[in-house]
Order: structure tokens, then sequence, then C-alpha cells
């Protein structure tokens, strides 16, 4: 009982920190000019396509290309 | 336990945030971005520091070819997953709820790989920049 009411008493300031943790992302997405669901898509291919050039890139100093 | 406590509350609070927004493919985005930045960072630095290469610290504190070979292959499987990861994250709904243990799988390994390889890469100035760098990076995840 004593957990659920320390839990309780908790929350709104763990609410405002969880608030501001995904106001952080948003912004952060927001500077990338991300907002609907295809330009996120578009973002993924584009983020893919760099780890795609680093592989090469890797395998280049590798020796395996 | 207080605090303890508190973390686990902000945790939940901070996924039902996530949940309730639609974010939770959006924040998968950003933990890869900040992966992938961290691993191209450190594989744009560590061919500088390759023993007899321009700019290179001298030894012990250039990294030796035989560990540049080791760490390059490290490189090319960290870029094989993020790759696999983006695939993943593109292929979730956009209404997706709740955490995607797949894509936070694919994130740590990223970063256990980046770990491995900075304690390869022997001390010195260029080194420690970069480990403070990619802390930095990491502080986004």
């Amino acid at each position: 009982m004593q957990l659920i009411q320390l839990a309780l008493s908790l929350l709104p300031k763990a609410i405002e920190a969880a608030q501001q943790g995904v106001a952080a992302w948003h912004a952060y997405l927001d500077a990338q000019k991300i907002q609907g669901n295809e330009d996120l898509n578009t973002a993924i291919e584009a983020l893919k396509s760099e780890f795609t050039r680093h592989r090469v890139i890797a395998e280049h100093e590798a020796g395996l290309a | 336990m207080r605090s303890k406590l508190f973390v686990v509350v902000v945790a939940l609070a901070f996924l039902y945030g996530c949940a309730s927004t639609g974010g939770v493919k959006k924040v998968g985005y950003v933990g890869l971005t900040a992966a992938g930045q961290a691993i191209w960072l450190a594989q744009g630095i560590e061919p500088t520091l390759v023993c007899d290469r321009a700019g290179a610290p001298p030894a012990p504190a250039c990294v030796m070819p035989d560990l540049h070979h080791t760490i390059s292959l490290k490189f090319v499987e960290a870029n094989k997953i993020g790759e696999k990861a983006s695939d993943a994250l593109f292929a979730l709904p956009a209404e997706i709820k709740g955490p995607t243990p797949e894509i936070l799988n694919f994130v740590s390994q990223i970063w256990d790989l980046l770990n491995e390889i900075r304690g390869l890469i022997p001390a010195s100035a260029p080194q420690k920049k970069l480990a403070s760098q990619l802390d930095e990076l990491a502080a986004k995840k």
C-alpha cells in the first residue's frame, strides 16, 4: 500500500520528465523535418543507404572488396 | 528505493507517452540514427590512426595493420546490423504501439560492437577525443 502511495506521489514528476523526453525526441525529429509516415520511411531508406555506403567502405578497408 | 521506483515510473510514463503519440517508430529511428552516427564517426577517425599513415600517432599509440583489419571487420558487421535494423524499422506500421524489442536489440548490438572497437584502439589524443564524442552520441540512445 505504501509502495502504491509512493508511486502515485512520484507520478506527476515522472510524467513531466517523460513529457520532456518525448518533447526532446520530437524536437529532434522536427529539426530533421520528418512528419508523416512517408517522410519517416524516406528517412529510414536514406539511413539504410548510409549504412550500406559505410559497409562498402569498411569492406574496402578490411580488404574484402 | 525511492530513486529506483522513480526511474521505473519515468520509464513506464515514457513508453506510455511514445505509444499514445504513435512515436515508437520515430523513437526507433532516432536511436538507430544515433548508433549510425557513432559508427560512422569512429569509422572516419580509426583509419587515420593506422601506423605509417599520414597524421597517425607514433607507435605504440597507432593502430597496427592487423588490428585495423580486425576493427574494419567489426565496422562491416555493425553496418550490416544497421541495414537489417533499417529494414525492420521500415516494415513497422506507423501506428505501432509499445516497445519494439527487435529494433532495440539491433541498436544494442551496434553499441556493443562500438564498445569492443573502443577497447581495441590504443590510447592517444585522437582516441580520447573520439571516445568523448561517442559518449555524447550514446547519450541520445
